[in-house]
């Protein structure tokens, strides 16, 4: 697939003199042709400001904008032929429903007859055929959502840009929304890029994805790759739940390194940070999900093993999380998918784990919004 | 032009156009006049301009002479006299309306605006039909009972139809506050254990007194500024707004009645401080808005009194009017108090006579609201949507001719273009020009509340769907603006149909208004003609109003909720 959106060292800053702030500081990114590619990160981590960079509603302080072999840098948004749904939707309200979608036909001064196949066509792809009349207000938050999306698509733009779409939405919807947002850019085989700060949703729309902060990508991959091999204790702790153990750098070959738990144990850990050059004595964090972690006897099989005690078991409904104490500063959770017998709060057991679940940081990196 | 990465923001043309527009018109209307203003009214009478002429002689009069410094203390007088009366008037009948249960609200509500549509020195006219030297009820109450009514000139005329004609400011800015103030409030206070005389003492009345405040400051600003009223009630009863009439009338000496203009817009300065103080407080206590309506009492006795004090109060302030009406159908007055044949006679004779400044007044309120509707858009665009770190200078210059009284406008105005280099004096451009500087902030503020209204994705998304500036603005950002520059539209064509106090400083032979005819008719005694036209500019100013809420849908009330 060749690539068909291209970010080069973008920064954007806002304000003047003293209070100059960097929104986005150096961001690079390739996005594929037809794929949706998704920028995530906690709120303030640059990835609206970005969208709205590549929609030319914001023009870069610095750095070049490519799409399909175009400089995009200074070009006026209108003229970019690009699809745009906004998080609050921006449906007109003093035009009726097949005014809002019609509307980007309009500009493009297309035959009546033409405008009127084209906005069917594209409330059919939406699901929302025979509402022509309607005004917005009229209309549900998930209907409202896709009249954007139909509005955003229908004079068949090069590239679609989402902000936030589903955030406005109750939890069931926001599930189905997504995969009909995945369906419909399929079939409209579109250049995507998606912003949002939900993970679970990033994770499941995106074929590729970006984790921004503090203005910068701090990693890109597809969703498999940047869950499972966080590059930072923030990424790892932002995607999901995290479990961090403390320990010591022994050793360092390649990729990996070896660590020295509390306990006394000594592994081989995958470096999850490529980044980091660990020295010996070195505190390291290491990582691994909550549902790596099983506990009770696995009759040998684990690489690692660690002694610990329930302290808290929380039914999730789905999975049951138990906490359990191992001596660090934190509990370490486990996730079972139903409830392990004769383990209440208060029982000793034993965690296990495979060492390819396992990755070390430097043990300085903390998860974002936490102090060091 | 750097990017925003060095603070620079890119040159916007449509910014640059419109601000280079704007800032031409404010320069030379308002910006000119006024420096000439306030230049003239340190110059002796007559006198050339040079350094060492100026002098405070002008200034100096408020303690030499009687005459300026009772016109200021009367001036003072009246104008507190009459919000403190509009207070006891208005509060209750707040309290009334936003908290008893009683029938017919809306309606209240709208009868309460009333006052504030129809030309206050109409209303003064009205209590001279009423309590004149040859009054209804004068000779009412001297033929049945025998009793002389002291004369309505004067102070109390004078504050009677100020507390009459503004009350409703009072009541519909209380009422405001008091209907939305959240009953959360008041509930907690009383599971805490407060009776209802301690919650009214506690929470309701602070909770509201901003707004009130609000309400006595504007009523305070309106009745030192007003003209007609005691131009109407005053006769040898001189105040600042009279004052400088005679000394432009009686001498044509600009630079005194520029410094008595200056006086005035002291004060008023310092009343618009106080306002935009209490504002600011107010929105602080608005913030949390209201999610059920307060309750209402219910008790028979309370809901009797609610009712009569409304209808009273109402009755009162509305009568008058209804009395002009009559008058202008009666042909003969018996010798009791009521006419005894009615006819159209006045109405002829007022299409006969005062045709043209019928013409005038419709042609001088579209020009300078169609003006100050598209230019107080524009820079309601620019302001918010472009230019927001530079928006408070717009925001001031615009904002200027709120503290400069009418008859100040028309002062500085003639200033401005009776001499120099552009003359105007004499034309219809000049009654054009003074509307359009002093109507075009009310467009403006209500254009720009508008578009704070409007989302900014709005006009992105259209940019995204490949739509250029023009289009954006004609299709999405004006049609959503379009509600609020029509309120402020219609507020400013019917008061300018009713304006008095500026065109009476500048209006010609040629172009004088409707506002004028009637007042030449007072002065002539001529009550019937004057009752007549003064009845065509009620239902004129009545029917646009009324346009204007049919097509935004909106009560009449609400346009008057600016301040």
């Amino acid at each position: 697939m060749a690539v068909s959106l291209v970010l080069e060292r973008v920064c954007k800053e806002f304000g003047a003199g003293d209070q100059r702030v960097a929104a986005v500081r150096d961001v690079s990114l390739q996005v594929q042709e037809g794929e949706i590619f998704t920028l995530l990160g906690p709120s303030g981590c640059g990835k609206t400001t970005t969208l709205r960079l590549i929609a030319g509603l914001e023009t870069p302080s610095a750095g070049k904008i490519i799409f399909d072999g175009r400089d995009f840098t200074s070009l006026p948004s209108f003229r970019r032929n690009l699809g745009m749904v906004f998080q609050s939707y921006a449906l007109y309200p003093h035009m009726s429903i097949f005014e809002n979608v019609a509307y980007g036909l309009r500009v493009r001064r297309l035959s009546e007859g033409e405008i009127r196949r084209r906005v069917h066509e594209a409330l059919d792809l939406v699901g929302l055929a025979g509402l022509d009349a309607r005004r917005p207000a009229q209309l549900s938050g998930g209907q409202q959502q896709r009249i954007a999306l139909a509005r955003a698509l229908v004079y068949g733009p090069r590239l679609l840009l989402l902000d936030e779409p589903l955030s406005n939405l109750d939890a069931k919807l926001r599930v189905y929304m997504r995969e009909e947002i995945r369906k419909i850019q399929q079939r409209a085989r579109i250049t995507t890029v998606y912003v949002t700060h939900d993970q679970e949703e990033a994770l499941s729309i995106s074929d590729r994805l970006a984790v921004m902060y503090g203005g910068r990508v701090v990693q890109a991959g597809t969703p498999t790759e940047v869950y499972e091999a966080p590059a930072s204790v923030g990424v790892a702790d932002f995607l999901g739940k995290a479990n961090f153990l403390e320990a010591e750098v022994v050793a360092w070959h390649r990729d990996r390194v070896r660590v020295r738990l509390m306990s006394g144990a000594a592994l081989d850990v995958a470096r999850g940070d490529p980044t980091w050059n660990p020295v010996e004595g070195e505190a390291a964090t290491l990582f691994i999900r909550p549902e790596r972690v099983r506990l009770g006897d696995d009759r040998g099989r684990a690489a690692v093993r660690l002694q610990g005690t329930v302290t808290r078991l929380t039914f999730l409904g789905g999975i049951v999380r138990y906490a359990l104490d191992v001596g660090g500063a934190r509990p370490v959770l486990a996730d079972e998918q139903r409830l392990v017998p004769d383990l209440g709060v208060g029982t000793a057991t034993t965690l296990h784990f495979d060492l390819a679940d396992l990755r070390a940081y430097p043990g300085t990196q903390r998860p974002w919004g936490e102090t060091a | 032009m750097k990017s925003a990465c060095g603070g620079w923001r890119r040159l916007d043309p449509v910014a640059v156009l419109v601000l280079g527009l704007a800032g031409l018109i404010l320069l030379l209307f308002l910006v000119y006049p006024i420096s000439r203003i306030v230049l003239n009214s340190f110059l002796p009478t007559d006198a050339p301009f040079a350094l060492t002429n100026l002098t405070l002689e002008h200034f100096a009069r408020f303690a030499s002479s009687s005459l300026y410094r009772k016109a200021l203390v009367r001036s003072l007088t009246v104008s507190l006299a009459a919000s403190l009366l509009a207070l006891c008037l208005g509060l209750p009948m707040a309290f009334f309306v936003a908290r008893v249960r009683i029938p017919g609200k809306t309606v209240l509500l709208s009868l309460g605006t009333l006052p504030l549509v129809v030309p206050p020195f109409l209303g003064a006219y009205s209590w001279i039909l009423l309590l004149g030297r040859n009054g209804i009820l004068t000779n009412l109450v001297k033929r049945v009972i025998g009793f002389q009514l002291p004369s309505i000139y004067g102070a109390s005329g004078i504050i009677l139809a100020f507390t009459l004609g503004y009350f409703p400011y009072v009541f519909l800015l209380a009422y405001g506050a008091l209907a939305s103030a959240d009953p959360s409030l008041e509930e907690s206070a009383q599971i805490m254990g407060a009776d209802r005389w301690r919650i009214t003492r506690t929470i309701t009345l602070p909770l509201v007194t901003p707004a009130i405040a609000a309400g006595m400051v504007i009523i305070f600003m309106q009745s030192l500024g007003s003209f007609g009223v005691p131009a109407v009630l005053g006769g040898e009863y001189y105040v600042l707004t009279t004052l400088i009439y005679f000394q432009i009338v009686g001498y044509f000496d600009l630079n005194a009645a520029g410094a008595i203009a200056l006086v005035s817009v002291g004060f008023t300065a310092v009343s618009l401080f106080l306002l935009h103080h209490l504002s600011q407080r107010r929105g602080y206590i608005t913030v949390t808005g209201a999610t059920r309506a307060a309750r209402e009492l219910q008790g028979r006795g309370i809901r009797v009194v609610a009712m009569a004090y409304c209808v009273l109060v109402l009755g009162v302030a509305l009568v008058p009017h209804l009395i002009i009406l009559m008058t202008s159908f009666a042909e003969t007055w018996g010798r009791g108090a009521l006419p005894t044949a009615f006819s159209l006679g006045n109405y002829r004779r007022v299409f006969a006579n005062a045709w043209a400044p019928m013409q005038n007044s419709l042609f001088l309120a579209t020009v300078a609201t169609v003006a100050a509707g598209v230019l107080g858009t524009l820079m309601a665009y620019v302001a918010v949507r472009k230019a927001l770190r530079s928006r408070w200078v717009l925001d001031l210059t615009i904002t200027l001719p709120f503290v400069f009284p009418g008859i100040a406008v028309g002062v500085a105005i003639l200033s401005g273009f009776s001499s120099g280099p552009l003359v105007l004096s004499g034309t219809w451009m000049i009654l054009a020009v003074a509307y359009l500087i002093r109507r075009m902030p009310y467009i403006f503020r209500s254009a720009s509340a508008a578009l704070t209204q409007i989302d900014p994705a709005m006009e992105e998304a259209s940019a995204t769907c490949g739509a250029a500036w023009l289009r954006t603005f004609s299709r999405i950002t004006f049609p959503l603006m379009l509600p609020g520059i029509l309120a402020g539209a219609s507020i400013t064509f019917s008061t300018l149909l009713g304006e008095l106090s500026t065109t009476i400083i500048l209006y010609s032979a040629q172009w004088k208004t409707m506002t004028v005819a009637i007042y030449e008719y007072l002065l002539a005694d001529l009550l019937g003609p004057a009752s007549a036209l003064g009845t065509l500019l009620t239902v004129a100013v009545l029917a646009s109003m009324l346009l204007a809420n049919k097509l935004l849908g909106r009560t009449l009330g609400s346009l008057f909720r600016m301040v």
